[in-house]
């Protein structure tokens, strides 16, 4: 723990993360003067004197914050400027990309680990049960794609001309499984089938299923086994 | 010889004794004790912790110091399975209790914990900040956790497409 704060103690760029930084590292007087400050007002939402979140350290912030669910985040991000700013910095999607998918390696050096985050969520963030009946199948799809560094036998699709509950993949023997997910009476159902064809590329795919729109990954990358 | 209580000043001046075991569970204390061997006669100045925050996180590290010391993780390859516990579960009966405090409070602990490094308690609260942001929209969030708010309309409009509108969000 101490190793990974101190990797957010560096990424403290911000003047206010400075400032809090010095202060913590110096002695605290501050600190002092905010509990005797406290002592007058005992209620939250009093103008600036009153206790905060603001008053920890951006470090700190952090690591709560790779605690929160990812709506928790989202939330946080538009609580207001300087939330706002901290919430986008690389470091901390890292983090959460490996907590939530396993993706320790970035997939592509084009890419953002905001962007690898987003396009693991397939669906409207409200279905949070449809969301985790995909999460299991979708660590499968992560774990190929950073395998091997790049993807490689593993695009994703995400939805279809039928609807956005969907989510396919094509795993490392070239057979593309897909996922559906219908909304009954009972609940979210799941529906399973595979192609056991052999494709070698993705426009094979996209020729014999039009339906699968939405491939996570490059689309000039349309060979995937080299030999 | 060491002593087995170590005696701490803290940032309003008054001396406090607590028992080594309790003084090792905070990295920087334990750090300042290796550091000077052979002057533990003196106080350890902590000017950053208030007595009364010390006392309540010495009340953790008494209820906490038969715990198994957390095992260093070296192996690059378990980074991973670092990464699948984190979840923000308070487990213990005693440690609930212990987060249910004014804002004020849990803010000096976390701090305190912060500056001591006391691994156990750092998380402990760090869990229980995420446990309470959960299910909250952003205005309830700055309203429990006293945080300003400069964003004009357009500007939220603007985050709510880039972040996507939550279902908590109105």
């Amino acid at each position: 723990m101490s190793k990974f704060r101190l990797h957010f103690a560096v990424e403290a760029k911000s003047m206010r993360g400075q400032r809090l930084l010095k202060r913590l590292l110096s002695g605290g007087s501050d600190l002092s003067r905010k509990k005797e400050r406290a002592e007058g007002h005992h209620c939250d939402g009093d103008g600036d004197d009153v206790t905060s979140m603001d008053d920890l350290p951006v470090d700190v912030q952090l690591v709560i914050v790779t605690f929160c669910d990812i709506h928790s985040v989202c939330n946080l991000a538009s609580l207001n400027r300087r939330w706002n700013e901290m919430l986008k910095r690389p470091i901390l999607w890292r983090q959460l990309c490996g907590r939530d998918f396993d993706i320790v390696i970035l997939p592509s050096a084009e890419c953002t680990w905001h962007q690898v985050y987003k396009s693991m969520i397939p669906f409207d963030r409200d279905e949070h049960h449809f969301q985790r009946c995909f999460y299991g199948a979708m660590r499968v799809g992560a774990a190929n794609t950073t395998l091997f560094g790049r993807p490689r036998g593993s695009f994703i699709f995400r939805g279809s001309s039928r609807g956005d509950r969907e989510l396919s993949w094509v795993d490392e023997r070239g057979r593309v499984r897909h996922n559906r997910m219908r909304k009954t009476l009972e609940g979210y159902v799941g529906d399973h089938w595979e192609d056991e064809t052999p494709y070698t590329s993705l426009g094979q795919i996209m020729s014999n299923h039009p339906e699968l729109t939405n491939p996570l990954y490059d689309l000039s990358m349309t060979q995937w086994f080299p030999d | 010889m060491a002593s087995e209580s170590i005696s701490v000043t803290t940032s309003d001046d008054q001396t406090i004794q607590l028992s080594r075991k309790h003084a090792q569970m905070s990295q920087t204390i334990n750090s300042m004790l290796e550091d000077s061997v052979g002057a533990d006669q003196e106080a350890i100045p902590l000017p950053n912790v208030s007595s009364e925050v010390l006392k309540k996180v010495i009340d953790w590290c008494t209820h906490h110091e038969n715990d198994p010391a957390p095992v260093e993780k070296v192996k690059k390859l378990n980074k991973k399975r670092e990464y699948k516990a984190k979840n923000s579960t308070i487990s213990d009966e005693w440690d609930k209790n212990f987060v249910n405090a004014e804002l004020r409070v849990i803010v000096d602990i976390l701090l305190a914990a912060n500056y001591l490094d006391v691994k156990g308690l750092f998380e402990l609260m760090c869990k229980h900040i995420a446990n309470e942001l959960k299910g909250k929209t952003p205005d309830q969030i700055r309203e429990r956790f006293g945080i300003q708010d400069d964003l004009t309309e357009e500007d939220k409009a603007a985050m709510r497409k880039a972040w996507g509108a939550t279902k908590n969000d109105s």
